[in-house]
């Protein structure tokens, strides 16, 4: 309580005197309410940040790994889980544009699998067919895995797969392979990868060409696929684009890595309920941590109000009490955020666990998360304020 | 300090309200209080003391009038204006007002922060000096919670004092306080502002501490009054109340007490040891209070003062004298006729006052 006034000497001693802060730490039980609400506000936040980072890098994972420089889409395709499928004409015309290093098709679709211990159990699961050999899929595939696509029938399986789709990897480290039902056919599961989950994919299996048109061989239409183009070193990507997109004609549309991934992120911030909820729960997030700050100021200017009003009459200016209120809603912004950061951090690592979804803290994630902080605090304190001002010196004779 | 008064007033008034409801609080109200004079500003409840101090001290805008302290016009001055003006006076309030999360020093200190850019070197050397003024050295570092009603109400005289203001404006400092802590603080504020040179304007209902005043100044209904009158009217009505209420006591009391004054005032003076006596001898005679008694005394001797008869030739001139005769005649007329009860009674009279 003697801070800052605490020499051991019986002197005066004069020191600068944060008000704000005097105040604020003076009620203890309304400090213990603010920081609390402020607190929970910013857990909310975070969770709903974490949800974010799910949208922006989750449902880039695939984008990521496939590693390519520019893409030829059906322009119906919005995002990877939902392909529309491209000419194989297309294709090859690709390869012969200058400044390309080459052309690979993917194939896309679901199939449905059946759990490997208790068939009964189906998954809709993300398959992906690739040429092994092709340029995408270098971060993620070693020789190894290469080798055992090109065996036909064999399929790579994500370790990172939702657990409904069955102990896969534990099941595989028993036996060398793995036969499960997908579709109405019996698949050989040899390998595994590691992408993981997004909003539209909760598993995934990796296979060759040849195993893909193989295994979707009575349903033609549901296949679908996209041309991935890797540029040569130091070609300018906007040259190779309009190039591309001027060989290929309407029937197609070229996007360099970038504009996908917007595009896919556009999709589930806009077309889904996703991005909308998400916006709702930050708000409603900040408007509650604004509620308490709000109220919090506000009960301490009116415990002071007669004090305030003495500064007043004594000569205090409205820009020293824009500077306290500013300073207390400052405060209570960081006390509160330092709490909620921490019991968030935790919590969002037990949902990163729970979910396969990277809903962990990131830096950009947790900086925007204190800016909003800090906003919504300056906004309260400027609401609150208002109040302040119109404290009257005349009070102080009341 | 010499030179213009620091306080000048002139036809200030001032209204409340909107429309139908404006209510006029300050009728055309016309004072000067002179630099290092302690003045008084009493009256009932209502009758717009508080507000004239607000109006004085800058902590409201002024509608009618002039009001001029320090030099400066306040009527129609903006807001920084104002608040500048502030800063040269010191304040005290009913309640201190002290911010209850800071220490003793850091509350004076606030007031510091204000007389300009903080040479701090000296500060703790200026709130040293004016805790002791104050006898509060040994509790700088207290909070407010810490220290009596009493001690708090110094702490605020400090902060008044603290900027060496020319003019401190009290605003019923005595309210919240014991009659003993009370005396205390007007006390200490008649010292230090003598001390300071400053000028005091202290709003106050407290009769008993009128007598650190220079000079009195009394609202009654907006409008200032004459002391004299405003006085008369509180005893007369005082002792109406008394009359009232208890009659008997009344009328027993006033013939005792004007016996015993009147042995007391033989010797022409009522010494200190006489008073004593005869305000015990009445308490002990009687149920009433402290108070009243002090009324049917002070009543009393100015009665034996008035028969004392040196006094009373300049009471009346010989102009006077006739217009006093006139009007004990008619009063003996009254009832139709003149008794002789009555001619003696005017004869005595005119000897006591020695009427020609």
């Amino acid at each position: 309580m003697q801070w800052p006034i605490c020499g051991l000497g019986e002197s005066v001693k004069i020191r600068y005197i944060p008000v704000g802060w005097q105040q604020l730490i003076h009620n203890k039980t309304r400090l213990l309410i603010a920081v609390t609400g402020v607190a929970f506000s910013v857990l909310l936040l975070l969770a709903q940040q974490g949800i974010h980072t799910v949208m922006s890098e989750g449902n880039l994972r695939w984008h990521n790994a496939l590693a390519y420089d520019l893409v030829i889409l059906n322009p119906a395709t919005e995002v990877l889980t939902q392909l529309e499928g491209i000419s194989t004409d297309s294709i090859e015309l690709a390869s012969s544009v200058e400044g390309v290093a080459g052309v690979t098709a993917v194939s896309i679709a679901q199939a449905d699998w059946h759990n490997p211990v208790d068939p009964s159990i189906s998954r809709p699961i993300f398959v992906v067919g690739i040429k092994p050999e092709n340029l995408s899929f270098q971060n993620t595939l070693n020789p190894e895995h290469t080798a055992l696509l090109k065996l036909p029938g064999h399929f790579l399986f994500d370790a990172r797969s939702h657990p409904d789709y069955g102990p896969v990897p534990a099941l595989l480290a028993r036996g060398n392979s793995l036969s499960v039902g997908l579709n109405e056919k019996t698949i050989v599961v040899s390998g595994l990868f590691e992408i993981g989950r997004s909003f539209g994919i909760n598993g995934a299996l990796l296979a060759s060409r040849a195993s893909f048109e193989e295994l979707f061989s009575d349903k033609p239409a549901t296949t679908r696929s996209l041309g991935l183009v890797h540029l040569k070193a130091s070609v300018d990507p906007s040259t190779v684009q309009e190039n591309l997109e001027e060989r290929l004609g309407d029937s197609v549309i070229v996007l360099k890595n970038k504009q996908f991934k917007q595009r896919e992120t556009r999709y589930w911030s806009y077309r889904t309920p996703t991005g909308y909820a998400l916006a709702l729960g930050t708000v409603i997030s900040l408007l509650v941590g604004a509620i308490v700050v709000y109220q919090v100021l506000c009960a301490e200017l009116r415990e002071h109000h007669c004090e305030y009003a003495m500064l007043k009459a004594i000569g205090y200016n409205d820009r020293f009490f824009s500077r306290l209120v500013l300073q207390e809603a400052l405060i209570l912004a960081i006390a509160g955020f330092v709490p909620g950061a921490i019991i968030g951090a935790q919590l969002l690592n037990q949902a990163e666990t729970a979910t396969g979804l990277p809903l962990a803290m990131t830096a950009p994630g947790t900086i925007k998360a204190l800016l909003l902080t800090l906003l919504m605090s300056t906004g309260a304190g400027y609401l609150a304020k208002r109040k302040l001002i119109m404290i009257r010196p005349a009070d102080a004779l009341q | 300090m010499s030179g213009a008064p620091p306080i000048v007033l002139e036809d200030v008034c001032y209204f409340y309200g909107q429309g139908n409801l404006r209510k006029q609080v300050l009728y055309d109200v016309d004072a000067t209080i002179d630099n290092g004079e302690i003045v008084i500003l009493n009256g009932p409840s209502g009758s717009g003391k508080t507000t004239l101090l607000s109006l004085i001290g800058g902590l409201r805008s002024g509608q009618g009038g002039s009001v001029k302290v320090l030099g400066e016009e306040l009527n129609g001055a903006d807001d920084q204006c104002r608040e500048a003006m502030r800063r040269q006076i010191g304040f005290l309030f009913r309640h201190h007002n002290l911010l209850d999360s800071l220490t003793v020093t850091q509350n004076i200190q606030m007031a510091l922060e204000l007389s300009g850019p903080p040479p701090r070197k000296n500060w703790n050397k200026r709130i040293e000096s004016v805790l002791e003024q104050v006898g509060m050295s040994e509790h700088h570092r207290a909070y407010p919670a810490q220290l009596s009603r009493g001690q708090r109400q110094r702490i605020g005289i400090a902060r008044a004092l603290v900027t060496h203001p020319r003019v401190i404006l009290a605003d019923d400092p005595t309210a919240d306080l014991d009659r003993e802590s009370g005396r205390t603080i007007v006390n200490l504020l008649q010292h230090l502002a003598r001390e300071e040179d400053a000028s005091v304007l202290l709003v106050t209902n407290d009769n008993r501490i009128l007598d650190i005043a220079d000079r009195v100044l009394h609202l009654e209904d907006g409008r200032v009054r004459e002391l004299a009158d405003a006085v008369a009217d509180d005893s007369s009505r005082m002792l109406n109340i008394l009359a009232r209420h208890e009659p008997a006591a009344n009328s027993y009391l006033a013939a005792f007490a004007l016996a015993l004054t009147r042995v007391a005032s033989a010797d022409n003076v009522i010494t200190d040891d006489e008073t004593h006596t005869i305000s015990r001898i009445l308490h002990s005679h009687s149920d009433l209070s402290s108070g009243e008694v002090e009324l049917v005394m002070a009543l009393s001797r100015c009665l034996v003062s008035f028969h004392g008869g040196d006094t009373a030739q300049k009471l009346v001139s010989p102009e006077r004298g006739s217009q006093f005769l006139d009007a004990l005649r008619a009063v003996a007329e009254a009832d139709g006729e003149v008794s002789d009860d009555e001619l003696e009674e005017i004869r005595q009279i005119v000897t006591e006052l020695g009427i020609t």
